[in-house]
């Protein structure tokens, strides 16, 4: 396993009822990562998923990327238990890494309970680890909602190999690289952050974009994140800032539409996340209920974004709603 | 204060140091009058807190006449103890160009170029010609000013007029350049560009640990510092200390203990920051808990209501920080009301 080059997400997709998963369009969607260039991609399992569906979205995701996309997973939030049992699949199925969460629910008291819950998890399961650093349900009154002093403690584990940065303001970043520079591996998991990477990568070798809806800024013929990326860590910083401006202007539409509003009160919103893979060519289709609405002016502006950078987007909205596969192909 | 132009660049080196604070004019209660007793506290708060420049906020809802004496009464109270600042946020170029020469003649330190709204941002020619104006109307230090409200990206992808900017960077009042964006690579590009040649600074504070730890930068401002510490507790300065002298762990702690501050200010400034203004009764409001004098601003103006007032007071509470005597139903009014001398009516 190797916890570099561009990661991104992947959403289960279903039948047309809802009841079943969709295999053949998950196999889609894994294809679709490989055509963009990433390297791996997080399986969000938790989008209405049973515990079995879970560990079946990982054996068919696994299958089908083959030795051509890692597969990590999101750690399942119902219980530690369904998570110890989940990881312990995922890992038999040959996922290569789990982003930890918070069970729903969960109020750790302290920095004792979590590295001991987590020390659990860890001693269950020989798959690798990874740290979320941002706002993920820890409590407030716990690191301002990072946990340091027990991820800290954590980063010993032999296990436990990134972190995975998702919040937007710099000074966590900044403190995460104090703290774990040169012990684990850095991601940058938000496109709010890519401004700074060649400076990351040329102080602190930060050579990772950890988990997130990359396919928002490009598409399989216009692999704008993963060029960006590469010129990068080759210290080619003109060519990657050639780039990030020609972004720009998606930036300032998806800013303006919300489209960055990817949860609600920690509620993902896994049907925007779904439109916006279909709409540079995965195969969509709608989550389970509760699940967030995309609202209409959301649709436009996808589309805007991705004509302002040059892609041009998919745009027969019924066969989003069922998904590609489902629609015939 | 004068400074030959000649020796302003090595003026500033030597004074941009630390932080700016921002000062807003305080009104007597029926808002007709600039309420002079007012300012002037805020002006000795200011210096209390121990920044080494206030910045006169003249765009809130003040006559030409009153911004210079606005100007004028900050001058008179800082006395040299401090730099005196100002945005040339004026209606328009004329107005702008008189207000650089006022403030040079009653002895300000420096002006912070902004654009009126009605100047076209079309081409580079014509912002050089707008800078190179300002540039010889005085002898003022002059600080730059790039924000993404202004809408360059017609000029650079970035943003940043580079092409504006490596035609005057050089000048010898143009002394710094404050960069107010949330792109990480256009902040870099700035520093990178022209560090050599003015003093670059970002008003974000989340931006400080990696802006003070990779580039040469000592200054930050103008931005409203009294909302995260009391003139007893300086928490920023004591965050710009320790980042100066790479105190890294001191300066994260603060930024833990500031927690539910930046908490309670984010949704806010997310909102306000891409609107081209600013909420000025929230930042008055900020500025009364830690001791200065409050009031509300004229019209037109965003409101602040006790909810938010609630919020806010229980945010400085949670962060350590003692507020200053005087009950939010005081707020409105300003400390000094029924104290004050009104100058201008």
């Amino acid at each position: 396993m190797s916890l570099s080059g561009v990661q991104n997400i992947t959403v289960p997709s279903f039948e047309p009822t809802l009841r079943r998963l969709d295999e053949d369009g998950i196999r889609w969607d894994v294809r679709q990562a490989i055509a963009h260039g990433f390297s791996a991609t997080l399986l969000a399992l938790n989008a209405g998923l049973a515990p079995a569906e879970m560990q079946r979205f990982v054996e068919v995701a696994v299958e089908e990327a083959s030795d051509a996309l890692q597969i990590g997973i999101e750690m399942p939030i119902d219980s530690f238990a369904t998570a110890r049992d989940v990881l312990t699949a995922a890992d038999r199925a040959g996922a290569t890494h789990a982003v930890l969460g918070v069970p729903q629910g969960w109020q750790p008291a302290g920095e004792d309970e979590i590295v001991a819950a987590y020390t659990e998890l860890a001693d269950a399961s020989p798959l690798r680890l990874v740290l979320p650093v941002g706002q993920v349900g820890f409590p407030e009154h716990i690191g301002g909602g990072v946990p340091w002093g027990a991820w800290t403690r954590l980063a010993e584990l032999d296990v436990v190999r990134g972190v995975h940065v998702t919040s937007w303001m710099p000074q966590i970043l900044f403190a995460a690289l104090q703290m774990f520079h040169g012990r684990l591996e850095i991601g940058i998991g938000t496109p709010a952050l890519l401004g700074a990477m060649p400076l990351l990568a040329r102080e602190y070798g930060v050579r990772w974009l950890s988990a997130a809806q990359w396919e928002m800024w490009q598409s399989p013929d216009e692999p704008y994140i993963v060029r960006f990326l590469e010129h990068t860590v080759a210290g080619r910083k003109q060519e990657a800032l050639d780039i990030h401006w020609r972004l720009a202007p998606a930036r300032g539409i998806a800013h303006g539409a919300g489209l960055l509003d990817s949860e609600l009160d920690g509620m993902p919103h896994w049907p925007l996340a779904k439109y916006v893979s279909w709409s540079v060519g995965g195969n969509g289709g709608v989550t389970r209920e509760p699940a967030l609405h995309v609202r209409p002016h959301q649709l436009h502006s996808r589309q805007a974004m991705l004509r302002a950078i040059g892609i041009e987007p998919r745009t027969d909205e019924d066969e989003f709603l069922v998904g590609r596969v489902a629609d015939g192909g | 204060m004068h400074v030959p132009r000649a020796e302003l660049k090595a003026w500033a080196r030597e004074h941009f140091v630390g932080a700016e604070n921002i000062v807003m004019p305080s009104f007597t209660p029926d808002l007709r009058s600039l309420d002079e007793a007012g300012i002037r506290l805020d002006v000795r708060q200011s210096i209390r807190h121990g920044v080494f420049s206030l910045f006169c906020a003249i765009e809130t809802g003040l006559s030409h006449d009153e911004k210079k004496r606005f100007l004028e009464i900050a001058v008179d109270e800082a006395g040299g103890r401090v730099c005196v600042g100002f945005p040339l946020q004026g209606d328009s170029v004329a107005e702008n160009l008189e207000l650089v020469q006022h403030a040079d003649a009653i002895g300000a330190s420096h002006a912070m170029v902004s654009y009126p709204q009605n100047l076209r941002l079309t081409d580079e020619d014509a912002l050089v010609r707008y800078h190179e104006q300002i540039i010889e109307a005085s002898d003022l230090a002059i600080v730059l000013f790039h924000n993404d409200k202004f809408g360059l990206h017609h000029l650079h992808p970035s943003g940043l007029p580079v092409g504006v900017y490596d035609r005057i960077a050089e000048r010898d009042t143009v002394v710094a350049v404050k960069v107010s964006v949330m792109d990480l690579a256009t902040l870099d590009l700035c520093f990178e560009r022209y560090a050599g040649t003015m003093l670059v600074s970002t008003p974000t504070v989340l931006q400080l640990p990696l802006a003070m730890t990779h580039y040469d930068m000592q200054w930050t401002g103008a931005w409203t510092i009294e909302a995260f510490q009391t003139p007893e507790q300086p928490l920023i300065i004591e965050l710009l200390d320790a980042l100066r002298a790479g105190r890294r762990g001191q300066a994260l702690g603060i930024f833990a203990r500031l927690g539910p501050l930046f908490g309670a200010f984010g949704p806010r400034l997310a909102r306000m920051m891409p609107s081209g203004t600013y909420h000025w009764t929230f930042f008055k409001y900020l500025q009364y808990l830690s001791g200065g004098n409050g009031g509300v601003t004229r019209a037109p103006a965003m409101r602040l209501t006790r909810g938010d007032m609630a919020e806010i007071r229980g945010a400085f509470e949670a962060c350590g920080l003692q507020p200053a005597d005087g009950s939010d139903e005081q707020f409105a009014a300003g400390r000094s009301s029924g104290r004050s001398e009104a100058v201008v009516g």
